[in-house]
């Protein structure tokens, strides 16, 4: 059965997304959702302390509860072979080695592991384990130690630091943004079986199940096909499925020490604490400008917050280098080591953040100049190359999105005068920003199946999280071959499919499609094989020359020299024609800068008696190539935009700075953007194919849905009130006391 | 035995009446569309219908099964995403798949069952009803505009609906299979026999909705009281000017309470403030004043409505206040086997006044930073009385007896008010927490009190009192 397969009758599919049955009805099975035979159920117990050694743990009153099988902590755990001794454990670049020392890195962390017959005995098992610790100093607080972290050169300096800094107007201000926490719909979820010795099967919530499969054989020493990963259905992602985390490697080592298949959700509140999480930062932005509103250089500083135990890096400062002509730019960046788990990227990693501080910094300056912000921005795009490596764009259609969005907003509605327009408490303002995001692509494989009837099956490793990769690959398919819909069954998330890039940093549709484009090519070169037989014009053909439709194959246009498909298989006795494509981006790529983008506008309202803000529309306008299926790219970029509600306006994961615990760590106390925050949402594509980007002419659309969204929204709220804030998220406290 | 109709099958069940109906549903049944995204009410991925035999007609409400004590589903029809599904998609289902509002498809479930149920109530289907419908269900990939689309839709199939029964015309119109039917019958027969276990305990239980987010790993284990479903606890009623409110009285009642509707004209606004459809449905009022929060909405307003309570402890009853019944933070006047058995308060005349106001971090679905309650009783230009609440300003839910006392006697002008504040200021002991610092809080309260009289005295030259 395929994976997207309706256990429900159709008549006929219904119009949308290859998966969307499965998905109304409920019969989609994610990853905790699997029947196993003899699975058991694991639940995790977490640090009480955010640093120091484990001292002792005791785990014995959690042995007694009935339906218990067994408890792991870092003395009794089965050794991961890449964990064998210290020096190992850097090399395995894995983050926390979970269990497999007595060290403690942040609150939280696991420690220890129950597993027991049901959810229940495991969970009330597991609040009967205690622990010691010897306690280290430790440190959580962003806001206190930043300073601390000192900065340094985050790429090439463009002329000098400081020829421009007393041009006529100059913006100088800092930016902070708290830690914002993935939270996708779905907790992360896997159930780890060894079907034999060294043989793995999971089905695992991530992005990339290649990455995961990739990972197991490095951590256990053995080869990547014995290790299978099945991820068919995924409850959203947002970046949290880019890496293995240590609840995935604690199911591993639980169902390796007691020879059954483990399953381990995660609770909410692990979800603030396991998975990753966008983190805390400050900037600085210095921009200066001449008379006549041409940018004169750029200062951009940037610190985040990463983990003790590994580094990461979100590269705030990308975006400085790539939206705008500066002929003087200098860019800096550190990393601040708090006790807190590991980081990640989340969705628009790096530029989200960076954009919002540039993106203010040049609103502000608009103001200061008297320069409407549209055309302070369309006068100094870098619209021919990408400042930085010096590379022409193949498509940069940033100033469309923007005048695009101008117009559906109606801009010219916007008045300078801050507060002009008002109604009682209620003051209205615009804002806008753009956003830029590199068009990436990756090797990907794809494989083809097709029966008798035409019906095909189109297969890849590749995940889908909810953009719609199956569907587009359904979409590709279909206009690659000319077979109807209704006979392309779509198949993925599976790594015993052709392997595929994560799904990740836009790049998924990319790759995906030039796989699909290859995989058709591979299937009309062999159907073109068979037909060969019948009708001596298939002798040398192209793959361009030749028609697939529902029945058979034709030679450059439908029914010419036509051969069923019947016939190719009654005669060379086929059950089923399989072919496998890979496809990789080329020379394009080293000679050419990519990127998507798009420009939003904000229309908001703010209330100044108790500072309440009530956004009235998004426009979003972007460029995402070509755009393979309007309405899934439409929800995306919708899906986004609400996110940068989020960003701007809710979302905070905070923590105390005395006991190192997060605080309101559920969808209670983590707030993004329910329905009713939700305005007007409208979205427009410039939908203008990039050539050079993939065979489908499209370009990722993942990202730059959220990337500048935050920083319309403040900047409507200033021209609604006249404060500049610039602490996210804006919640009422800042616009009451700001 | 806990009797219930699952679907289209009866459940007969020997499980804890504590248990959570999600962990049957998933765990007992393996009806994995039923999807847990929090476990507190927040996310409405477990949303499920709830079919009751209310005054002779069958009715559907939605609730969070993941605070759903399976106690509280004897005699009751609840239904998953597998019981509305048909031979094919359901309309709503077809809406969903159509406009392409379902992207990772975890919240998808809830959000369709949400909808189902909006299709079952007796209320005219409008546009906004099926969005408020939904107004409990999160989802973090759409951005709710793809779900609003199939929505209106949907919407549109429901205006054919005329004077047909909610189910009759479901059925009908492929939106629910055709079992519907014959549950009223069904239930009708089960609520003759014993559908409870002989539970009883101290541990009363209402909705749940606080209880098991609170007490989550022990709830289902406790010997529980079940509330929610007495009869003699039922019911919102007017005897001359007083309203009584049941004990079990669900914050929904109060939504479609004819006697608050007539009183409270802004009611709806003060509601919307209030949790989510779901959980108004199961949340009764009893509940918000026993879980004691310092900024229950509720509370608050009932607070300024000076509503008393009578106890029961199931051979006793007496009387309170609730403005007394608070002893400090969490500490109540009521003793272990005590239950509210009802709320009494004199419902506001012709010419008083009452607002309530509510600023959190997010507008909707969220806890108060502060909130706070007024009612006025004026004599000509004079305040005759005047009772002020609020919430999320001490450790308790506060009623400003200073405050209040100050203003009694007193002309609305913006003197008066600017005094009134400088006594609320010192009346009141916020502190700085997740949703907001002590200043913010304590000018917070005071924009609010401010927002009461523009709010309440539309035509007084008292509107310039609000800079920034």
């Amino acid at each position: 059965m395929g994976f997207f397969d309706d256990t429900i009758s159709l008549s006929a599919p219904p119009e949308g997304r290859v998966e969307a049955t499965a998905k109304v009805t409920g019969s989609g099975k994610y990853s905790a959702e699997y029947e196993v035979a003899s699975l058991c159920h694991a639940v995790l117990v977490g640090s009480t302390i955010p640093a120091g050694i484990i001292k002792s743990i005791n785990v014995g009153n959690a042995r007694q509860v009935e339906g218990v099988i067994d408890v792991i902590t870092h003395l009794n755990r089965p050794m991961v072979p890449a964990f064998a001794d210290e020096a190992k454990i850097k090399e395995a670049r894995f983050g926390l080695p979970v269990f497999h020392t007595d060290k403690i890195y942040f609150k939280g962390q696991p420690i220890a592991m129950v597993i027991a017959e049901t959810l229940e005995d495991a969970t009330y098992a597991a609040s009967l384990i205690t622990a010691e610790y010897a306690a280290d100093q430790f440190n959580v607080d962003f806001e206190k130690s930043y300073k601390n972290a000192e900065l340094k050169t985050a790429g090439k300096d463009r002329g000098t630091a400081d020829s421009w800094a007393e041009t006529p107007s100059v913006v100088e201000a800092e930016y902070t943004i708290k830690n914002e926490v993935h939270n996708p719909m779905e907790m992360h979820a896997t159930i780890a079986h060894w079907t034999a010795e060294n043989e793995l099967k999971m089905f695992d919530k991530n992005q990339g199940v290649n990455n995961v499969q990739r990972m197991f054989a490095k951590l256990y020493n053995i080869p990547a096909e014995k290790i299978h990963v099945v991820s068919e259905f995924v409850g959203g992602g947002f970046g949290s499925g880019l890496r293995v985390w240590p609840h995935c490697l604690a199911a591993v080592i639980g169902a390796k020490a007691v020879k059954r298949p483990v399953k381990l959700v995660l609770t909410r509140p692990q979800m603030f604490t396991l998975v990753g999480y966008r983190p805390e930062s400050w900037q600085k932005v210095k921009i200066g400008a001449d008379n006549s509103g041409k940018f004169t250089g750029i200062l951009h500083q940037a610190r985040h917050a990463t983990c003790v135990y590994d580094n990461f890096n979100e590269g705030i400062t990308r975006i400085a280098r790539l939206v705008y002509n500066f002929a003087n730019l200098r860019t800096e960046s550190a990393t601040v080591p708090l006790n807190l788990s590991m980081p990640t990227w989340m969705r628009g990693p790096g530029d989200c953040t960076g954009d919002f501080a540039i993106e203010s910094a040049i609103d502000e300056l608009s103001y200061k100049l008297n320069i409407d912000p549209v055309q302070l921005r369309l006068q100094n795009l870098a619209l021919e190359k990408d400042p930085d490596s010096g590379k022409k764009w193949s498509t940069n259609f940033v100033d469309e999105c923007i005048k695009l969005a101008a117009e559906k907003i109606q801009w010219q509605n916007r008045k300078a005068a801050i507060g002009a327009i008002s109604d009682g408490d209620w003051k209205t303002g615009y804002g806008m920003a753009v956003g830029m995001w590199n068009a990436g692509r990756s090797n990907a494989s794809a494989g083809i199946k097709m029966l008798k009837d035409g019906s095909i099956t189109v297969q890849t490793a590749m995940t889908d999280i909810g953009t719609g990769t199956g569907t587009a690959m359904q979409n590709i398919a279909k206009d690659a071959t000319g077979i109807s819909k209704e006979k392309i069954r779509i198949e993925l998330g599976n790594s015993n499919l052709p392997p595929a890039p994560s799904q990740g940093g836009s790049t998924g549709l990319s790759s995906i499609s030039g796989a699909v484009a290859a995989a058709v090519n591979a299937l009309k070169m062999k159907l073109a094989g068979f037909a060969a037989a019948e009708n001596d014009t298939y002798k040398n053909v192209v793959g361009a020359d030749i028609i697939l439709s529902d029945n058979g194959i034709s030679y450059k246009t439908t029914n010419q020299q036509f051969v069923p498909y019947s016939v190719i298989w009654e005669k060379n006795n086929l059950q089923v024609l399989e072919v496998e494509a890979s496809s990789a981006p080329g020379d394009e790529r080293k000679q050419l800068a990519f990127c998507s983008s798009a420009a939003h506008f904000c229309m908001v309202k703010v209330n100044t008696k108790t500072g309440k803000i009530k956004i009235e529309k998004m426009v979003c306008a972007a460029d995402g190539g070509t755009i393979v299926n309007e309405k899934a790219a439409a929800n995306q970029i919708s899906g986004a935009v609400v996110g940068g509600i989020g960003m701007a306006l809710m979302e905070e994961q905070l923590i105390d700075p005395k006991l190192g615990t997060a605080i309101g760590n559920d969808l209670a106390g983590y707030h993004f953007a329910v329905n009713a925050d939700a305005p007007i949402v409208e979205v427009i594509f410039v939908n203008k194919p990039d050539v050079n980007s993939n065979p489908s002419g499209s370009k990722g659309l993942g990202e730059v849905g959220i990337i500048g969204a935050a920083a319309a929204i403040a900047n409507a709220i200033y021209n609604a009130i006249g404060k500049r804030l610039r602490d996210l998220p804006i919640t009422p406290d800042k616009v009451l006391m700001g | 035995m806990i009797k219930f109709i699952l679907n289209d099958v009866e459940i007969k069940t020997d499980l804890k009446p504590g248990m959570l109906l999600l962990d049957l549903i998933r765990y007992n049944q393996q009806l994995t569309g039923t999807k847990i995204g929090c476990r507190e009410g927040d996310c409405g991925a477990c949303t499920v219908l709830v079919g009751e035999i209310k005054n002779g007609h069958l009715e559907y409400s939605t609730a969070t099964s993941c605070l759903m004590a399976i106690g509280n589903a004897c005699g009751k029809h609840i239904v998953t995403i597998e019981g509305i599904n048909i031979d094919g998609l359901n309309a709503i289902q077809e809406a969903f798949a159509k406009e392409g509002a379902t992207q990772c498809g975890f919240c998808t479930p809830g959000f369709i069952v949400s909808l189902a149920g909006f299709s079952l109530d007796k209320s005219t289907p409008t546009y906004e009803r099926s969005i408020d419908a939904m107004n409990g269900n999160i989802c973090r990939c759409t951005g709710y505009k793809s779900i609003e689309r199939a929505a209106k839709n949907f919407t549109e199939i429901l205006g054919q609906r005329s004077t047909q029964e909610p189910v009759e015309f479901a059925v009908d119109n492929r939106i629910i299979p055709a079992y519907f039917l014959k549950i009223k019958e069904r239930l009708l027969k089960l609520n003759g026999q014993d559908t409870q276990s002989a539970t009883a305990g101290n541990k009363f239980l209402g909705g749940g909705t606080d209880l098991y987010v609170q007490q989550h790993d022990t709830m289902p284990g406790e010997a529980i009281g079940f509330l929610f479903d007495k009869t003699e606890l039922k019911g919102i009623n007017q005897y001359d000017d007083v309203c009584e409110i049941g004990g079990a009285a669900t914050v929904a009642d109060i939504a479609v309470s004819p006697v608050f509707q007539k009183y409270f004209p802004a009611l709806k606004e003060y509601i919307e403030l209030v949790s989510s459809t779901q959980i108004r449905n199961m949340a009764t009022v009893a509940g918000n004043f026993t879980n004691a929060s310092p900024i229950g909405d509720l509370t608050i307003i009932f607070l300024a409505l000076d509503a008393k309570l009578t106890l029961n402890d199931g051979a006793q009853k007496r009387t309170i206040s609730l403005r007394s019944f608070y002893k400090g933070y969490k500490q109540l006047d009521k003793k272990a086997d005590e239950f509210i058995e009802k709320i009494s308060f004199v419902l506001p005349a012709e010419t008083d006044r009452f607002n309530f106001e509510k600023v959190s971090k997010r507008t909707h679905l969220d806890i108060a930073s502060v909130n706070s309650a007024i009612k006025i009783s004026m004599e000509g230009n004079v305040v005759s009385s005047a009772s002020i609440s609020a919430g999320g300003v001490g450790p308790i839910p506060a009623w400003l007896s200073n405050g209040s006392a100050f203003l009694t006697g007193k002309e609305i002008t913006p003197e008066n008010i600017e005094e009134l504040l400088k006594i609320v200021q010192s009346e009141i002991s916020p502190i700085s927490d997740a949703r907001g610092s002590e200043a913010y809080k304590r000018l917070l309260l005071s924009q609010l009190i401010k927002a009461h009289f523009i709010k309440s005295f539309p035509a007084l030259p008292i509107q310039n009192l609000l800079h920034g």
